[in-house]
This record gives structure tokens, C-alpha cells and sequence, in this order.
């Protein structure tokens, strides 16, 4: 059989215009341009999205804070290379998801990730993301209406929409009222 | 509004209401089949968007008619025979394989396109108003299908001749969507609908563009052949509906 699952990509979405892209999760397609239609509609159900961005998972260059201490990808790059400019992303909880911090130039990704680190780590650092800013696919700014305008009048796609949770919480209010009042 | 101009109307909000259910109902068969993951969850967002466009058509027809629009809908889809739609042929033909739902869409999709356009500056206000609020979602319907027209007929050697089998058989279907409706002439007339002649032009010029990019090659054929008129139902519709209506047909009172 032949492989139809294409390349995977790396998919970020951004909430609000003031808020950082964060990593959603993946999808696969055969180039860039799809990744970012399927991004908008596997990660866009609901309304809350301004902004998305898809790269090549193979080109995350990515480093754990026990893998920096254990001396990993801290080696200078190698000299006689270009810089490059590559976006920083950085998870600092857990539970939580990369977010865009910024962006460092380096000869390498190595070499990056070390002025990263020293821009960007903060005490809560856990990972790092580093993805060279030509392997970013974005949305196209003024084009928001068309990409996630319609999501926005689609009150089914909210949880609250259907009546088994409405009422559920209805149920839940009314009992802690009457807790409240005994 | 005259009488005669109201019933006008009311037929032809009830083909752009049943095209869309119709297609809708067609293509939410791929929920849980399409080729991959991704195109899955799409294809059937896709297909739910067209019926809650068909929701906005029915809509509109309640509010002319004088029925209440919170239920006419639901007895427009669940309770009129076959013989009652208005939809075209292509819109019901069984789902085929991939490239052939991928062609349909797609032709489907460019006439919308082009009616959306100029049914929003229709002078019965409601009517271009539906119409200006579902154009910006059909954007990128049309980006969608055009980018999955593009990558199949500019794939493989299967891919493309799939693409072309598909497209010489939808072609004479797609021209269906430009047989006008009895009362057309009199609507347009009034400035309440476009110009078939004119939307067919606009969209074959579309099509082809697109289709040329993609290695495609819409088949030749009779320039004023428009296929049968729309109270002409094919044999698929009937199966279609007997599905759709069955919980409906079994079970009239039920409430959920």
C-alpha cells in the first residue's frame, strides 16, 4: 500500500492577537500550504483563533532542560556557517505547551539555542523549540475573516451549545445554591 | 410583494436550499472514510456548513411565506417526497470515489461562488443579506477544493486520470445548476435575482482556469446545453431522502 499520510507538521495557534502562538499539536499533508488548511480545520473548531503557523516536524530542533545539564546540543556550530535565523519556542509547565518567546540568530541550531537559553530560558524553562523562520508556513495577516471568521458564528461547536452540559451545569448551580443557603 | 413574484421566490430560495442539503447530506458519507485524518474532519466541516447554509435558505423562505422559521425548516427536509425538491442532479449522485467528490465540490462549489456574489446585492433584502453572510465562509471552500483539484491532477498518473474520468462524467451534470427555474425571468427582471446566462459564463471561465492549472480538461459540449430542468429528479434523490426522513417517517412525535 502505498504511503498517503504525507509529512508531519507541527501546528501553532494563537488565541488572541496579544496572546503567543502555542503549540496545538500535529497534522500531516503533503506540503505546507495543505498543513495549514488542515491545521485550521483540526485545531480551529472553536472560535478563539487570530493566527496559525505549520512547519516540518523534522526541522524542530528541540532540547529538554536535562539534556542541556547533561551538556547536549551546547556545543558551539561549527564556524564557516551562515546565520540563520531561527524562532524560539518554550514550554515552562509541565502540563503545558510550547509558546513562541522570540527569536535568536546562530550558525547552527546549537549555537542558537545557547543565545536562546540566555534570552528566553527564565527559571520555569523546561524545553525548547528552535524552528528556522523559513520552515514556518503562517496565515496571512488580513486574511483572519476568511480563515477563522466563520468558526466564530458557530455556536454548536461550543461545548454549552448542547443541552445535556447546559443542564448538567444548571443542575450542578442549583445545588450549590441550595448548599450555600442551608 | 406581488403574489406571483412571492411564490417565484419561495421556488427559488427552495433550490438554493435544497442544493445545499443535498450536497451536505452527500458528502457527510465520508464522516469516518475519507483518505486521511485531516481530510476527514474537513471534508465533513464541509459538509455540515452546506447544511447549515441550507438552514439560512429555508430560513429566509419561512420568513417569506409567513411560516415560523424555527420549524418550517424541518418539515421542508423530513417530510416532502422527491418529486417536492428542487435540488440539481449532481448534488444527489452516489458519493463515488475521492476524485469524484473532490470534482464535484469543486464545480459545485465555483457556481456558489459566483451566485453568492451576486445574490448578495439582490434587491429582497433578506435574500442578499444570507447571501453576503455564507460568501466568506465559501472562500475558503473554494481555496479547500481547489487546492485538493490542483494536488490530484497534478499527482500521479492514477490520481489524474481518476480526476479526468470524474470530471468528464460531472461536466454535463454541473451544467444542470444553469437551467432556470419557471419564474426565473420575472425575478430577474424585478432585480431580486441575477442573470443565469451571466453566472454560467463567469463560471466556466472560473472553472476552466483552474481545471487548465490542474492538467484537467473539462469536457467539450453544446454551449447552450443546460440539462434538464431542476423539477426533473434523477433516480438518486429517492434513496437518498428515504435515508434522511426514515427516523422522522418511523417515529413522527418524536421530540429531542
Amino acid at each position: 500500500m502505498k504511503d498517503t499520510e504525507g509529512r508531519r507538521y507541527v501546528v501553532f495557534h494563537q488565541e488572541a492577537a496579544d496572546k503567543p502562538h502555542r503549540h496545538a499539536g500535529s497534522v500531516h499533508a503533503p506540503d505546507a500550504a495543505m498543513a495549514l488548511m488542515h491545521a485550521r480545520d483540526v485545531f480551529v473548531r472553536r472560535p478563539e483563533c487570530v493566527g496559525l503557523w505549520v512547519a516540518p516536524a523534522d526541522q524542530v530542533y528541540s532540547r529538554t532542560l536535562e539534556e542541556l545539564k547533561q551538556g547536549a546540543g551546547r556545543q558551539a556550530g561549527i564556524g564557516e556557517q551562515e546565520l540563520v535565523e531561527y524562532v524560539v519556542f518554550v514550554k515552562s509547565h509541565h502540563k503545558g505547551s510550547f509558546e513562541h518567546a522570540g527569536s535568536v540568530s546562530g550558525t547552527g541550531p546549537a549555537a542558537a539555542l545557547s543565545k536562546a537559553v540566555e534570552s528566553y530560558g527564565g527559571p520555569l524553562a523546561l524545553a525548547w523549540w528552535l524552528l528556522p523562520v523559513e520552515a514556518i508556513h503562517r496565515s496571512k495577516a488580513g486574511e483572519e475573516e476568511v480563515w477563522f471568521g466563520p468558526a466564530r458564528s458557530k455556536d454548536f461547536r461550543r461545548s454549552t451549545f448542547f443541552h445535556t452540559l447546559s443542564r448538567k451545569l444548571a443542575l450542578r448551580g442549583a445545588t450549590l445554591e441550595e448548599d450555600s443557603g442551608s | 410583494m406581488d403574489p406571483e413574484l412571492r411564490a417565484g421566490l419561495a421556488a427559488y430560495l427552495t433550490a438554493l436550499g435544497d442544493d445545499e442539503l443535498i450536497l451536505g447530506h452527500r458528502d457527510s458519507e465520508w464522516c469516518g472514510h475519507a483518505p486521511i485524518l485531516e481530510e476527514d474532519i474537513a471534508f465533513a466541516n464541509l459538509a455540515l456548513d452546506e447544511i447549515g447554509h441550507a438552514l439560512l435558505w429555508y430560513g429566509t423562505l419561512a420568513d417569506l411565506v409567513g411560516q415560523d422559521p424555527d420549524t418550517y425548516p424541518d418539515r421542508l427536509v423530513f417530510l416532502r417526497a422527491p418529486a417536492e425538491f428542487r435540488s440539481v442532479q449532481l448534488v444527489a449522485l452516489p458519493v463515488g470515489d475521492w476524485a469524484f467528490t473532490v470534482v464535484r465540490r469543486f464545480l459545485f462549489d465555483e457556481a456558489e461562488g459566483v451566485w453568492l456574489e451576486l445574490l448578495s446585492e439582490s434587491g429582497y433584502a433578506p435574500l442578499a443579506q444570507v447571501a453576503a453572510k455564507i460568501k466568506t465562509e465559501e472562500i475558503y471552500h473554494r481555496r479547500h477544493m481547489r487546492a485538493w483539484v490542483q494536488r490530484l491532477g497534478l499527482g500521479t498518473e492514477e490520481s489524474k486520470s481518476r480526476m479526468q474520468a470524474a470530471l468528464d462524467e460531472l461536466w454535463p451534470y454541473a451544467l444542470q445548476i444553469f437551467a432556470p427555474l419557471p419564474d426565473e425571468a420575472r425575478l430577474a427582471a424585478a432585480g431580486l435575482v441575477p442573470e443565469r446566462t451571466q453566472m454560467r459564463s463567469v463560471w466556466e471561465q472560473r472553472v476552466r482556469a483552474q481545471l487548465r492549472e490542474a492538467g484537467l480538461l473539462p469536457a467539450s459540449h453544446e454551449a447552450e446545453a443546460v440539462g434538464p430542468a431542476r423539477s426533473e429528479q434523477g433516480q438518486h434523490l429517492p434513496g437518498l431522502l428515504a435515508e434522511l426522513q426514515s427516523v422522522v417517517r418511523q417515529h413522527p412525535d418524536a421530540r429531542w
